[in-house]
């Protein structure tokens, strides 16, 4: 009767009832003290809107100090692994969440295996982890590893660049990629369509694994199903960051202000993926 | 040689739009007071009237990554369909891997001007993954074209009008980030403003807020001036104090030019206007509290069309030739022709 909330499996099984049906909920309590670690990877050529679409997502400014490089500073710059951190708490539940940054991806004249640092930083995660578990004191151990990549895709091509290509070939066997569409609002919806079905395509052709989210159970509810089917549909996603507060409808909403209308940003299939 | 520069300048004049103060000639040794009215202010309708016949050449090139709007931009410049988009050329084809140059001519014209335009296309530009150098096969093009000029120059039994395929303006454009310049648009400007009239573009500017888009002029604006680019108009090409005062207004607050391109229409307030039509409003690209478009436009056509065919026929063709001829000892390129039968007229 301590063992918390119990399973109602009838009255004759009342004899025979252990209660380690709670276990999920027990499991559940410890991680909600213990918190969750989460770290999250931004890649793509600067300028996409990473860093906005980060502090939209987390409603936080991560990014208050940053220097921007002007053009000529950045014609010597290597590729960088720059590590934000931030304790998020809601409704109970901790999160510190790790943003890993790739300052310098994609921007050079000459951007030959520039995945390079990223692949490396990668590595050294799992080393790092492999060694923690492999050791004697395995009570609080670090997990650093990248849980997903983030990519972000230019809505101005026609589909994926070359350097999209090869980055996400070289990295999806080491991480979970998630291939956005930056700064949505710059394409009207037949635009965004074609694009992501080009994208689709050629992830298939070039045969990329990209992060494919699981099947919900069978037992979910229609609703939930048909979410999820649609999210999946609807992949990559084409995302608007905002780090402003505009007027819209008389309410105020993160987002963005154009002479001809006010765009709201949406990350709302996102966020019920994330 | 002076005279016969400026008759080939000549033979391609467009009547000027922009109305410079009539000067009143200084009189030399003779009564002061004209004593009726002679008529030589009618060479400008003469001028004219020629030019309308004989119609005139126009080459632009545009410069830019893959899907930044080159080819819409164009067309909605001449109103007409006149990219390579537009010319049966499949736009999803794959990236070239190494820069191309394509040039599609068509003849437009308006209230009784021909013009025969040139767009200059170069699709695979800074689209590979090691961009080093691509600019060459553009360097290498616009050199040719000069040297195209050059030879039937010299020669003796020179055509009656030259055609002219020398690139007179080459609209660059620049990728919406917010942050600043890539490498790659300080490297590609070095090496060409030298040699071809740029004029900065900054595309796709829908994806930008007004004070993004002010925010990122400025940025641009100064690493434009710290990297010593000359964009045209060119600060020590002015003329006259009335030249510099307009250029100085638009090097230093209108340019890069903020553009939308479309070739589609909407209604708008009873209007069919050119635009976007987004969720959340329609972007109308001739409006200037939109984008400006309408700026570039007037910009390129309207005000500075012949100015930019002198400047590089008078600045950067000399230049080239000069160069061609010390190269060449002071003597002229020959081609396989005149070397066999003529002298050259140098």
């Amino acid at each position: 009767a301590s063992l918390g909330t119990g399973c109602d499996l009838g009255e004759d099984h009342e004899k025979q009832y252990v209660g380690f049906a709670t276990l999920p909920n027990q499991v559940h309590r410890k991680s909600v003290k213990k918190g969750f670690d989460f770290t999250l990877m931004v890649a793509g050529e600067s300028g996409l809107g990473k860093s906005t679409l980060v502090n939209s997502l987390f409603l936080t400014d991560l990014y208050k100090d940053r220097k921007l490089l002007n053009a000529e500073e950045r014609i010597n710059q290597t590729v960088e692994i720059v590590k934000h951190t931030v304790d998020i708490e809601e409704k109970g539940v901790k999160l510190k969440l790790t943003i890993v940054d790739t300052p310098g991806f994609g921007d050079a004249v000459n951007n030959t295996e520039c995945w390079k640092p990223i692949t490396d930083y990668i590595d050294q995660q799992f080393e790092q982890y492999f060694r923690d578990e492999s050791g004697l004191n395995r009570k609080n151990i670090q997990d650093n590893r990248v849980h997903c990549c983030l990519y972000f895709i230019s809505p101005f091509g026609h589909g994926l660049r070359p350097v999209d290509v090869e980055f996400m070939k070289a990295l999806h066997e080491k991480v979970n990629i998630v291939p956005l569409i930056a700064k949505a609002d710059c394409l009207i919806p037949s635009e965004i369509r074609k694009l992501k079905e080009r994208i689709r395509e050629e992830i298939d052709k070039f045969g990329i694994k990209v992060y494919q989210f699981p099947e919900c159970d069978s037992d979910e509810d229609e609703e939930f199903k048909q979410q999820d089917r649609e999210l999946k549909e609807s992949a990559p996603f084409a995302v608007i960051g905002s780090n402003t507060v505009v007027e819209a409808k008389g309410q105020r909403v993160r987002g963005r202000l154009y002479p001809w209308g006010i765009v709201e940003g949406k990350c709302s299939a996102w966020k019920l993926a994330l | 040689p002076v005279e016969n520069k400026n008759e080939a300048a000549m033979s391609e004049l467009v009547p000027e739009s922009r109305q410079k103060p009539v000067v009143p000639m200084k009189p030399m040794g003779i009564n002061a007071n004209l004593l009726g009215y002679i008529g030589i202010d009618t060479i400008i309708e003469q001028m004219r009237k020629k030019t309308m016949k004989t119609g005139f050449d126009f080459n632009i090139m545009v410069v830019g990554q893959s899907g930044l709007g080159k080819s819409t931009l164009v067309n909605t410049l001449f109103k007409s369909q006149v990219s390579r988009k537009s010319s049966g050329w499949n736009r999803e084809e794959k990236i070239p891997k190494t820069v191309e140059i394509k040039a599609i001519g068509h003849v437009i014209e308006e209230g009784g001007v021909k013009m025969k335009l040139t767009v200059i296309d170069t699709p695979g530009f800074g689209d590979q993954i090691n961009n080093e150098n691509c600019w060459e096969p553009i360097e290498k093009y616009i050199n040719e074209q000069y040297e195209k000029f050059l030879k039937e120059e010299v020669n003796i039994a020179r055509k009656k009008r030259i055609p002219d395929t020398r690139v007179h303006c080459c609209l660059y454009f620049i990728s919406p980030t917010g942050h600043s310049l890539r490498p790659l648009d300080l490297e590609f400007m070095k090496h060409l403003s030298k040699v071809v009239n740029i004029i900065p573009v900054i595309a796709k500017a829908d994806t930008m807020t007004l004070e993004e888009k002010t925010e990122f002029k400025q940025r641009v604006r100064k690493e434009l001036e710290v990297n010593g680019i000359e964009f045209y108009p060119q600060k020590e090409f002015d003329e006259d104090l009335e030249d510099k005062t307009e250029n100085d207004k638009i090097r230093q607050e209108s340019m890069p030019f903020a553009v939308v391109g479309s070739d589609k229409e909407y209604q708008v307030n009873g209007k069919r206007v050119l635009g976007r039509k987004t969720p959340w409003g329609i972007i109308e690209v001739e409006n200037l509290t939109h984008c400006e478009f309408a700026l570039l436009r007037d910009f390129v056509i309207r005000t500075h069309l012949q100015d930019l065919k002198e400047v590089t026929h008078n600045i950067h063709y000399e230049t080239y030739r000069a160069k061609r001829l010390n190269d060449n000892g002071g003597l002229p390129p020959m081609t396989s022709e005149t070397e066999e039968n003529h002298e050259s007229n140098l």
